[in-house]
């Protein structure tokens, strides 16, 4: 087994994730509704020329893949616009786009031509009937339309599971295995982020009125799927993304695709924002800096209250001022140190005490 | 990349959990003070970079003051608090050893697996900023005034401001030295300290020229003279203070809270604003608090007052000052004149020192042996002046100081060229005494004899 960190050398740059805009339609259990936006109204889309001014300054920084998520992207109208912008102005080398409605594949097409350079599909389940249970839409066929839409493009697709306890964790290897049948890229396991029914307003109270149960059950020590997914791996290796990504198993199917399980417990990093914080430690620490569809620049997914109002900077014109405030932020994560987990590979132990 | 094996699964991370808010730590170094002074300071540095800290909201700030408490003590207050810490401020000034406490006090929290960044201030950084950053254990310096940089560099670190931004900041990033823009001397209007972040029954004591219930107390920043040796220059002359009526609401305050029933000021010169001065005193005189008070005065002082026709030293007996401490430098009109620019002559200086034993207030006098330059006979001049002012009824408290030459100071300068020679580092300064650190020109009967014409009121004498 081989350990990358991707980034290692680099200045420590975040993810950059857009929420393009509030409101995906859906009641998911494990989310909220503003997705993965701290508590944003509804309704609330970014203007294209601001998603483009700040992300420019994002990009001149250094950091060149974006992922543009919600809300959901696929309902947002000038979202071919943004991505051949964010690819052919702002010189994003890596664009993402994360969505889980069916929409996403009327426009894989034009996407892709657009200059997308990964679809990231969110499908939890091959059950149409518990599909409809856990995001609250009958429209299992039509995800899965979608999916298959996307994958006809070339473009690579991720599909993302978030791993319930008791509701789809049994599931695990048949969706890998029906991933693999569609020619998906890879295919990543989440755990539930078990804070957040805390930090705002969540979609946990479904969960209690169908199954009766909190959020924090749902989840699943992801070791335990790593343990049936290595028997079948042709290879295994250990990724970090970028400079600031969770460790993360690797593992290589036999038809090529990877399953990607991203373990809350591996660690994660932390800075200065994260200090006498009453999530600590968390599930997602500093992994992105979020660009909310209200203009604010968001640090992690549970507090609202470090989030940075952008709208005002934006608005003055002054010039300098918003690009002032975007490397604040940056800088947050330029000095993070990481915290190892339970489950923290031994290797990046070592490599972190040298 | 950089780990810490953190501690939140301590009992501290639950304790965090009360508040989302991070901690900021205002250290206070241990000062070696003269054994013979009766001296008990309080981290008001601290309390006035605490007070934006704590306006603004957005972290909790705890202080830690090295005269009051041990390196133990410092170690259970990391075990307690260092994890949800955004940064350590460390306050140092030149001498009393303050610096080689503060670089162990670093040197303990370092190597704890969390610590967060350690940033120098102080009288020290403000004049050797930049060699202060060079040290291994200093992420960085914030020059001039700490309640504006502070609060920025804080707020630098939440992601609200680059670091290139913060006022006064030298830090090293990337490889490089990163400068803020200029801290300038200037801080407004200063308002009440925030007490509560100190034991504050712990600073109180029994001061033979004061009260029996003492409190020492800092009003004001800057100074408006020129003297050559005096660290305060490094200001830039710039004069800050609390309005007389907010001073006296306070010390009312304090007394109600604490029961105090004396208060020594350390201001630099406390009488700068003779009109605020003259309402501090019908202040108390109104309040009728039944304080007793100490501070500071320059001779000219009472000579501006003189001409502009106000009975300052009327009021200042009248409510219930029982002491004034005056730098009186030397009792050379030369040395007065061309070396530390005091602006005042030897007779000028007996003059109002008789004024001063008439009001029926005790005299404190402190001169200055070995100036660059300083003849023999000059130094003897002082001394008579000293044996002059004993002969005043009641007999003033008399001190002589070594020159020490501070870093920033015109006087620095001219010690360079007499062959003084300075530590090249920070490690190097943390050994440099006030006290005991000789010039080149310094004998160690001239030390002795300073020592010996030293004399002040040690005991309580009630």
């Amino acid at each position: 087994m081989d350990v990358s960190d991707g980034g290692e050398k680099r200045m420590r740059l975040p993810q950059f994730r857009v929420t393009v805009n509030s409101r995906c339609g859906r009641a998911c259990f494990f989310c909220r509704p503003s997705g993965e936006a701290v508590s944003t109204a509804s309704g609330c889309e970014l203007r294209p020329d601001d998603l483009l001014r700040v992300a420019q300054v994002v990009r001149d920084h250094g950091v060149d893949s974006i992922k543009l998520t919600g809300g959901d992207p696929a309902l947002y109208e000038p979202l071919t616009d943004v991505v051949r912008r964010l690819r052919d102005e702002a010189g994003f080398t890596d664009v993402e786009v994360i969505s889980r409605h069916p929409l996403i594949g009327d426009r894989a097409q034009e996407l892709a031509d657009a200059g997308v350079t990964l679809f990231n599909i969110s499908l939890d389940t091959l059950d149409p009937a518990l599909h409809h249970e856990v995001c609250g839409v009958d429209d299992h066929a039509e995800v899965i339309g979608a999916l298959e839409r996307c994958v006809a493009t070339s473009v690579p697709v991720k599909v993302n599971v978030v791993v319930m306890e008791g509701i789809n964790d049994h599931e695990v290897p048949q969706l890998a295995e029906f991933c693999e049948g569609l020619g998906v890229a890879s295919m990543k396991l989440l755990d539930i982020i078990k804070d957040l029914g805390e930090g705002a307003k969540s979609f946990t109270r479904r969960l209690r009125i169908k199954r009766g149960r909190n959020l924090s059950e749902l989840y699943v020590p992801l070791e335990r799927l790593a343990a049936e997914l290595r028997l079948r791996a042709v290879n295994e290796q250990v990724r970090q993304q970028g400079g600031l990504g969770h460790p993360m198993s690797v593992f290589t199917m036999p038809s090529g695709m990877e399953v990607v399980v991203k373990d809350s417990t591996a660690g994660a990093w932390y800075g200065s924002v994260c200090r006498g914080c009453s999530f600590f430690p968390c599930h997602d620490a500093l992994m992105a800096l979020r660009l909310t569809s209200d203009l604010r620049m968001q640090f992690c997914l549970l507090r609202e209250d470090v989030t940075v109002d952008l709208a005002p900077f934006l608005a003055s014109g002054t010039a300098g001022e918003m690009e002032a405030r975007v490397q604040a932020a940056l800088e947050v994560y330029e000095d993070a140190q990481f915290r190892p987990g339970a489950s923290t590979p031994q290797q990046l132990l070592e490599v972190g005490r040298r | 990349m950089s780990v810490f094996l953190g501690l939140p699964d301590t009992p501290h991370a639950a304790a965090a959990a009360v508040s989302s808010r991070p901690l900021v730590i205002l250290v206070y170094p241990k000062v070696d003070h003269e054994k013979d002074y009766v001296y008990f300071w309080m981290p008001f540095s601290l309390l006035t970079i605490a007070k934006p800290l704590l306006d603004e909201g957005q972290v909790e700030v705890l202080l830690f003051d090295g005269n009051q408490s041990d390196a133990q003590a410092w170690d259970r207050f990391l075990d307690e608090h260092l994890d949800r810490a955004v940064c350590i401020g460390v306050s140092v000034m030149t001498g009393g050893g303050q610096i080689g406490h503060a670089l162990d006090m670093v040197r303990v929290a370092k190597e704890r697996p969390a610590c967060p960044p350690v940033v120098f201030g102080g009288p020290h950084v403000n004049v050797l900023g930049e060699q202060t950053a060079a040290h291994e254990l200093v992420d960085g310096v914030l020059v001039g005034p700490g309640q504006n940089s502070m609060p920025a560099f804080v707020a630098s670190l939440l992601g609200q401001l680059r670091r290139q931004d913060v006022p006064g900041l030298i830090a090293r990033r990337r490889g490089e030295l990163l400068r803020g823009p200029v801290n300038p001397p200037r801080t407004g209007m200063m308002g009440a300290y925030p007490w509560d972040l100190l034991r504050v029954t712990d600073y109180i004591r029994d001061d033979p020229t004061v009260a029996s219930r003492t409190l020492n107390y800092v009003s004001s920043q800057g100074c408006v003279y020129k003297c050559q040796f005096c660290y305060e220059l490094t200001y830039q002359r710039k004069y800050s203070a609390m309005a007389a009526e907010g001073l006296v609401h306070d010390i009312a305050d304090l007394k109600a809270r604490y029961d105090i029933n004396g208060v020594k000021f350390y201001d630099a010169d406390w009488f700068v604003n003779l009109r605020r001065s003259i309402a501090f005193c019908e202040g108390l005189i109104q309040r009728d608090l039944g304080l007793k008070w100490a501070a500071s005065i320059n001779p000219n002082d009472i000579l501006k007052a003189r001409r502009a026709r106000m009975d300052l030293l009327g009021n200042v007996a009248a409510s219930g000052c029982s002491r004034l401490l005056m730098g009186v430098e030397s009792g050379s009109d030369r040395v007065l004149s061309e070396v530390v620019k005091k602006e005042v002559t030897r007779a000028q200086i007996l003059d109002v020192a008789a004024e001063i034993a008439d009001a029926g207030i005790l005299g404190s006098y402190t001169f200055i042996v070995g100036f660059p330059g300083e003849s023999d006979t000059e130094a003897e001049e002082t001394y008579s002046l000293i044996e002059e002012l004993r002969a005043l009824t009641t007999t003033p408290e008399t001190r002589v100081h070594l020159f020490a030459p501070y870093p920033g100071t015109p006087l620095y300068d001219d010690a360079l060229r007499y062959g003084f020679q300075p530590p090249e580092d920070l490690e190097g300064w943390s050994h440099f005494d006030y006290y005991t650190s000789l010039t080149p020109w310094t004998s160690q009967a001239t030390a002795d004899r300073a020592r010996e014409q030293t004399q002040m009121r040690m005991a309580p004498a009630r």
